[in-house]
């Protein structure tokens, strides 16, 4: 079953690692909402340092939040998708449930 | 009697309105004379970071808060290393030029000020 987990804090990639061992799927998307974009170059960056462990799911940002926190220049677009309100509601219905962290 | 007074900020841009009353407060103290330390620490260095468009969402921009606060003189503005270093930010992804302190510093910091106040 695809869930897609919608994080709505500001994390870094340690807690984000507990986090994807713990909770998440490979199946599983993840959508950060909000001040969670903030953690969004941390996550990236644990990315490429290997640590995400098993996790082959897809992550996700609302483009219009990532920009007005100045984030742009920070993420590797090749490991966030950025997606628009519609893209969400796309999101939402593609997957089976959704948990807000 | 002007006092030596530590703001820190420590929540996020958007977490309300914390950052605004910061501000607020710092510029209350520096007209009335008072040294002011303004620290961005914990998530409270998000506020720092540059190119933020906050308007597309509907929220008012701080860029001009952040940019103004030498002409109040509030010159001492610090950000915490470890909290950069943790959320993977370097100085220069920040909006306006900052003194970085590790954690023995600031706590020197603040055990030098009058007054340190968290909002």
């Amino acid at each position: 079953m695809s869930v897609l987990h919608l994080i709505q804090q500001p994390t870094n990639h340690a807690e984000f690692d507990a986090q994807l061992e713990l909770y998440f799927s490979d199946n599983d998307s993840v959508l950060f909402l909000n001040d969670a974009a903030f953690s969004l170059p941390s996550v990236c960056k644990s990315q490429e340092l290997g640590k995400v462990g098993p996790f082959r799911g897809e992550i996700f940002a609302l483009k219009e939040q990532v920009v007005a926190r100045g984030l742009m220049s920070l993420l590797d677009l090749e490991k966030v998708k950025l997606i628009d309100y519609h893209q969400f509601i796309a999101l939402c219905l593609q997957t089976q449930k959704s948990i807000t962290w | 009697m002007p006092q030596i007074i530590n703001l820190i900020i420590n929540q996020s841009t958007f977490a309300g309105s914390h950052f605004k009353e910061s501000i607020d407060l710092a510029l209350v103290c520096a007209a009335f004379d008072h040294q002011v330390n303004l620290i961005f620490q914990h998530d409270g260095v998000y506020n720092l970071v540059n190119s933020q468009q906050s308007m597309i969402i509907g929220e008012k921009s701080q860029v001009d808060l952040l940019k103004g606060l030498s002409f109040y003189d509030i010159e001492n503005v610090y950000a915490d290393i470890d909290s950069m270093q943790t959320r993977s930010f370097g100085i220069e992804s920040l909006l306006i030029d900052v003194k970085l302190l590790n954690a023995s510093e600031l706590n020197r910091l603040n055990q030098q000020a009058d007054q340190v106040v968290v909002l």
